[in-house]
């Protein structure tokens, strides 16, 4: 109880006391996300009604397919943040050592990703739930809705905590952490496979095929947790309180077994596995060093591409994305979807705006967190003679190679399955290339604006917000960018050569202009910024 | 000739190689929001000299080291580094300067000799001279037998020793160290001190900052007290103990002199005790 009260302090502080501009921004989170809350609400009243009308087991059906999904995502994202609370937080060393039973400490560590849990899903289900409640007049079964709802995902996250703390007597955690990473990879590489191919195919979405296809199966039978919470719901939405009331206490009894069960195996092996991973020796030896001295921006962009390649975490979210975009553009009705989509525009435009978003993910994972992944290192670089022009640059080489390779390579790719003219392709690779280096600038100069140097983890980088604000500038940089190089082209006046070059001088200048004014601010920030 | 800590010593104490300061602080002050970090702070350090600052948590040395060293702009006031203004020639300046911050946080995913090729390129340093040097810092600290490991497998000590070599790389005229012994090891703390001041010796200037008052005392040529934001005494360690910086303190030895200068009393420890027994 003292952890999480200290967390919830840790937590409030964070929010309202370091500072004025921070408490505003706090005050303006909760006023925004409350409004947007609250919309939400009054328009899932509108859809949910009909849904909520159709016929009982199907209901039940798509219920349990939904929770189905939310609890396996519950339990991958379990094991990712177990192996970190529970064997990489600073905390840890310090907590082993007071009287504070392994127990309790594994029991503060689920119930803070419990609690992170309930908070997201307070704001992404919260208004489904309540729409729900407020259309079929049983607003006064939410408790028990949510109840059932927390004690359904306690248990995934207690299977969680306890593959971590067994795979850590195994293998060492680092190695348990990289896993994970590339399993998240795959795990939503694979939904997303499956959610295209099933889509291209006509089926909708994955889990409404598998349900449909399994029917009156397993599913919604009895012998899931998610279908008991399915019911659970199914039973509130039609004002059975007592069959509510069942389910939700069936959902807490199987939550406290699972919980006891992970406590009384994993207690005793936790200090085990966390002495011995203190005890593992890292003796990874990497092969012999050149002498040949590098200008300062190449040494910069040689270290950013060594940290990202030895980082499998981060390696795993940049690669992620593009993955999802190569199966899209790569699958096989893409193409004539895509022709019939964009029947008046020449066949390279489709690959292009694709590999352009594709492009904008990458760039918001490398340009956006460049200079904030200096964190506490950056005073390396601040008291070297190295300008801060030279630094932007450094941090810019980055994010537009690999933007820009990614796409050259998706769009190339899509294109010679479109058999696009080669012509084509070199003039669509100029102005991709154009409005690529453009995003990559843009990112790196809103990161620079705003740098978060207090982290020593690079995914920390740059928060949530800004991120959120790149995609949204980042979105309507593509969309100018494509409606300014479309002018030209069906300007019949200009000749073939003339609407060409129209085009690309075009998009230089919307690059130019969505590049030029974040990295000159960031510029200026960076020159004033104290550390 | 040998001092008392067994470090070679080409020449006394004191005895500064001749020339223009190299390093100098003209009226320095720095503020953070209302409060003076530092005040108005006047003082030049010789080629060939050991310059320690001491003083209590939160006097201002580290604001001072990284106002020096560029990290920190100072609110008024001039810090010159071989003649070059830090401020107006912040490139120039930093080309002469070396520096290890306290607990220094280091590219954890590269290894030890990469850290320092980066350091070497960031320095400027041509191929013959890294090719000599850094294999040469990796064997004086002990660092040679794990270059090829990456640094998030390194000691706190080990990572201290590797920013050393970093901050040595270019062969800087002024080194600036915060507290350039916590997480060394008794090996690792004597080749700190020879080094240093062999550095010396060479005519290199050092301008460190410590709590350690036994090892200012070996190691410092002068030694400048710290207190609230204030260099409140200033001298070799015969002038501050025999209070000749400060005449009105009567206090012999530096931890004396310190307590005397800083403010503290002997009502400290009775606190201290009774905290202990409460």
């Amino acid at each position: 109880m003292a952890l999480l009260r200290a967390n919830r302090r840790s937590i409030w502080n964070s929010a309202w006391h370091r500072g004025g501009s921070r408490r505003w921004g706090t005050v303006m989170v909760l006023a925004g996300g409350g409004s947007a809350w609250l919309v939400a609400i009054a328009l899932l009243d509108h859809f949910v009604g009909p849904s909520l009308s159709a016929a009982p087991s199907r209901l039940l059906t798509t219920v349990s397919g939904a929770l189905v999904l939310l609890t396996g995502f519950t339990l991958v994202t379990s094991v990712s943040f177990a192996v970190a609370s529970a064997y990489f937080a600073k905390d840890v060393d310090w907590l082993l050592t007071v009287p504070l039973s392994e127990r309790g400490l594994l029991v503060h560590r689920m119930i803070s990703q419990l609690a992170l849990g309930v908070a997201v899903g307070t704001a992404l289900l919260g208004p489904v739930l309540i729409a729900a409640g407020l259309h079929t007049g049983t607003l006064w079964l939410l408790p028990l809705e949510v109840l059932g709802l927390v004690a359904l995902l306690a248990v995934p996250v207690a299977v969680g905590l306890l593959l971590v703390v067994v795979a850590v007597r195994l293998i060492p955690p680092t190695r348990v952490r990289d896993g994970t990473a590339a399993l998240i990879c795959l795990v939503g590489l694979g939904m997303a496979a499956v959610g295209i191919s099933a889509h291209r195919s006509g089926a909708g979405l994955p889990w409404a095929g598998a349900i449909n296809g399994l029917g009156s199966g397993w599913l919604h039978t009895a012998f899931l947790p998610p279908a008991w919470a399915a019911r659970l719901l199914t039973s509130a939405w039609q004002g059975d309180g007592s069959g509510a009331l069942v389910w939700s206490a069936v959902l807490l009894a199987l939550s406290l077994a699972t919980i006891s069960v992970v406590l009384l195996i994993s207690a005793p092996l936790h200090r085990e596995g966390w002495v011995r991973a203190q005890l593992a020796p890292r003796r990874r030896t990497r092969g012999r060093v050149s002498w040949r001295p590098l200008p300062a921006v190449l040494a910069l962009l040689r270290k950013d591409i060594r940290n990202l390649s030895r980082d499998p975490v981060q390696l795993s979210q940049l690669l992620l994305p593009l993955a999802l975009f190569a199966i899209y553009l790569l699958a096989p009705q893409s193409i004539a979807s895509s022709q019939v989509l964009l029947r008046n525009f020449p066949l390279w435009y489709g690959p292009l705006t694709t590999s352009l978003f594709a492009a904008l993910f990458v760039a918001s994972g490398l340009g956006l967190r460049a200079v904030g992944s200096e964190g506490r290192h950056f005073w390396c670089l601040r008291s070297a003679p190295l300008g801060v022009r030279d630094l932007l640059f450094g941090k810019l080489a980055l994010p537009a190679t690999a933007a820009t390779g990614s796409a050259l390579v998706l769009m190339w790719a899509a294109e010679l399955r479109a058999q696009v003219p080669p012509a084509q392709m070199v003039f669509s690779a100029i102005l991709l290339v154009l409005a690529v280096t453009g995003l990559a600038a843009l990112a790196t100069g809103l990161g620079a604006i705003w740098p978060r140097l207090d982290w020593s983890d690079p995914r920390r980088a740059s928060g949530i917000w800004l991120s959120v604000v790149f995609l949204m500038l980042g979105s309507t940089f593509i969309g100018a960018c494509l409606v300014a190089l479309t002018v030209p082209l069906v300007i019949p006046q200009l000749g073939t050569v003339g609407s060409d070059l129209a085009a690309i001088g075009a998009c230089a200048l919307c690059a130019a202009l969505a590049g030029v004014i974040p990295l000159r601010v960031g510029y200026l920030r960076l020159l004033r910024l104290e550390i | 000739m040998v001092d008392r800590l067994g470090l070679a010593i080409i020449r006394p104490m004191g005895e500064f190689v001749d020339g223009p300061s190299q390093l100098r602080f003209v009226g320095v002050c720095k503020r953070f929001g209302e409060q003076l970090a530092v005040a108005d702070l006047n003082l030049e350090v010789a080629p060939g000299e050991l310059f320690g600052l001491i003083g209590p948590n939160g006097a201002g040395k580290t604001t001072t080291l990284k106002m020096a060293v560029g990290l920190l702009r100072p609110s008024a006031g001039r810090i010159l580094i071989c003649g070059h203004d830090v401020q107006s020639e912040g490139r120039e300046s930093r080309r002469h300067l070396g520096y290890v911050p306290d607990s220094a946080a280091l590219y954890d995913r590269l290894t030890g000799s990469e850290m320092l090729q980066l350091a070497a390129d960031l320095q400027g340093v041509s191929r013959e001279r890294r090719r000599r040097r850094i294999p040469a810092l990796l064997e004086a600290f002990d660092l040679s037998a794990v270059q090829g490991q990456l640094i998030l497998s390194y000691s706190r000590g080990m990572r201290q020793k590797l920013a050393l070599c970093a901050a040595l790389v270019h062969d800087p005229q002024v080194l600036f160290l915060d507290e350039p012994t916590v997480g060394l090891d008794p090996r690792g703390a004597r080749q700190l001190k020879l080094m240093l001041r062999t550095l010396c010796d060479s005519g290199h200037t050092v301008f460190l900052s410590t709590h350690a008052l036994e090892i200012a005392a070996a190691l410092c040529d002068r030694i400048g007290i710290f207190s609230q934001g204030t260099l409140a005494a200033c001298g070799t360690v015969a002038e501050l103990a025999a209070g000749e910086s400060r005449p009105d303190t009567g206090q012999t030895g530096l931890e004396d002199a310190f307590m005397a200068v800083t403010g503290s009393s002997d009502d400290e420890g009775s606190n201290l005790l009774a905290a202990l027994r409460s």
